[in-house]
């Protein structure tokens, strides 16, 4: 590979911003931005989020009522698969722990959940990946309702794995038995995409 | 801030599609898996970013097809396209 | 044509100047394999931390064999790649360059028929390859160009346009202007609509070869207007770039 001279694509961070990057990533202050269609638009009034499992129905929220979940804050840095990173978003939503609380589950009924979203876009998880604070709903970035070129009304927010998986205009949260791949994984990202274990494509450890 | 999302065309994907075809891609006809619409490849709408490739029907906006330059595989999701069609080698 | 393509190393041989935020940038490509008008190449910039940009864009220089060819690139503002293209650059410099791609969007000299183009701003480069390959082979194809700009100083192959309008072989030129008219202005302003393409394109029955390029936005009105009006559809070809003419 041939390489240009002064070429510097956008970026280059300082030592300290440096030791907050996962390998392989620059930083930006742009929004990372990796599409698989175009901006889907739900009205409030008619946006609802359900939690099921196999075809159970177990919770659905409107918008009023999903609005009135205990609400929590989080800033947090973003990690793209196309290497981008941005430091320092702030979020406000409901976590999933709030979430499985407010469907009456003590603990979650499977082991593996699938977000789907409008759209048609999914992506999955462990349910590891999503309790105990480290990953929510979020409605609202940096104090302002998420907009729909923004994945509002409301999307996932999972930080600790890379954005993809942050997925956009979510609806329905479905648990299931086994880690069934969504739709960037099935076409080759890494089944669950941790920044710091540099998993972007299924063939990484 | 992200603005709205503006798709490209097909012929912006042509280069890295190009890794799969012996034939000019931007050329070939798609019959999309969803709705039937057929159309040039070149004028399928393109989602994605560089090496993750997506281009959705420009009559139902289904996926069509899918490709991945992955780190050592290169990956290349046809499900939703039902036909490709291209002119015989003369 | 056929065959999977490899990466070339193009050498920077002049930069020129278009408009403010628009540069020609001339390459020689040993190896090349020759392109025809419309297509485009790709090009891959490599840092030294490893960072990997591509991009893609059309080829300006007209169609042949030829090993030295012209990409024309327009600013994006906060873009990775086109503020290095234009402020880094120099001449002597090698980027990887792959191509030509693309014979869904090309015109050949040899095609009977009337050449309708139509252009948003950094749109017209692969629509001056095909006017430059028409002048070339002294082409009897009558031409039609309907190049939008934002302003006058927007207007990117100015002169050219003129010289080729004057040498009065079948080509008609109309430039219109959305931003800032100057006075005594005596092209078209505002937006091409309708009107503007029954009245300085060529209409459905004269069956021309349609070719339209620039941003998204642009394209698909401009194809949805040429469709209401009676153009065939299959005569209308598309490129599109992105906001302001950067094709990723």
């Amino acid at each position: 590979m041939h390489i240009t001279r002064e070429f510097k694509g956008k970026a280059r961070p300082d030592a300290a911003t440096r030791d907050r990057l996962p390998p392989g990533q620059f930083v930006t202050s742009d929004f990372p931005i990796l599409t698989a269609g175009p901006t889907q638009r739900t009205g409030l009034n008619d946006w609802t989020l359900s939690v099921q499992l196999g075809g159970k129905l177990l919770a659905r929220w409107d918008w009023k009522e999903f609005a009135a979940l205990p609400q929590t804050e989080m800033k947090t840095d973003i990690h793209c698969v196309t290497k981008w990173s941005k430091l320092d978003t702030r979020w406000r939503g409901v976590t999933i722990d709030d979430l499985l609380q407010a469907a009456g589950l003590a603990e979650s009924p499977a082991g593996f959940v699938m977000a789907h979203c409008d759209g048609g876009y999914s992506t999955n998880y462990t349910i590891a990946d999503l309790i105990d604070r480290r990953a929510m709903v979020a409605t609202h970035y940096e104090d302002s309702p998420l907009p729909a070129s923004h994945g509002g009304p409301a999307r996932m927010l999972v930080p600790h794995l890379y954005f993809w998986k942050s997925a956009k205009w979510v609806r329905r949260l479905a648990f299931k038995e086994q880690n069934v791949p969504g739709f960037w994984e099935s076409l080759g990202y890494h089944l669950r995409g941790d920044p710091w274990r540099e998993q972007r494509y299924s063939g990484d450890e | 801030m992200i603005e709205d999302i503006v798709p490209l065309d097909g012929n912006a994907a042509a280069g890295r599609l190009g890794q799969f075809f012996t034939f000019d891609v931007t050329l070939a006809t798609i019959t999309c898996g969803h709705c039937a619409f057929e159309g040039p490849l070149a004028e399928l709408r393109l989602y994605g970013r560089d090496a993750a490739i997506v281009l959705r029907c420009r009559h139902c906006d289904a996926v069509n097809i899918r490709m991945l330059e992955a780190g050592t595989s290169v990956n290349l999701d046809l499900s939703g396209t039902a036909r490709i069609t291209t002119s015989a080698a003369s | 044509m056929n065959g999977p393509l490899r990466w070339l190393l193009a050498t920077v041989s002049q930069l020129h100047e278009e408009t403010a935020g628009v540069k020609t940038i001339s390459f020689d490509v040993p190896g090349w394999r020759g392109h025809m008008a419309g297509q485009h190449v790709d090009i891959r910039l490599t840092a030294e931390d490893g960072y990997v940009a591509q991009r893609s864009y059309s080829l300006a220089s007209p169609a042949g064999t030829d090993p030295r060819i012209q990409l024309t690139v327009e600013r994006v503002d906060d873009g990775e790649v086109s503020p290095f293209l234009l402020d880094e650059l120099r001449v002597g410099d090698s980027i990887e360059l792959r191509g030509p791609i693309g014979g869904y969007f090309t015109w050949s000299p040899g095609t009977a028929g009337p050449l309708m183009l139509i252009a948003g701003g950094s749109g017209i480069a692969p629509l001056m390859s095909m006017l430059r390959t028409r002048a070339l082979a002294s082409s009897r194809a009558t031409a039609r160009l309907l190049y939008s700009s934002r302003s006058e100083r927007h207007i990117i192959y100015r002169g050219e346009l003129d010289r080729l309008r004057r040498a009065r072989d079948g080509f008609v030129l109309t430039h219109t202007l959305t931003r800032e008219v100057p006075d005594g202005w005596t092209g078209e302003r505002g937006r091409i609509g309708r009107p503007m393409l029954m009245q300085r394109g060529f209409a459905p029955r004269e069956r021309p070869h349609v070719f339209v390029c620039g941003p998204t936005p642009f394209v698909d009105a401009i194809a949805d207007h040429l469709v209401a009006i009676g153009h065939e559809e299959s005569s209308i070809r598309t490129e599109r770039f992105g906001p302001t003419g950067e094709s990723k």
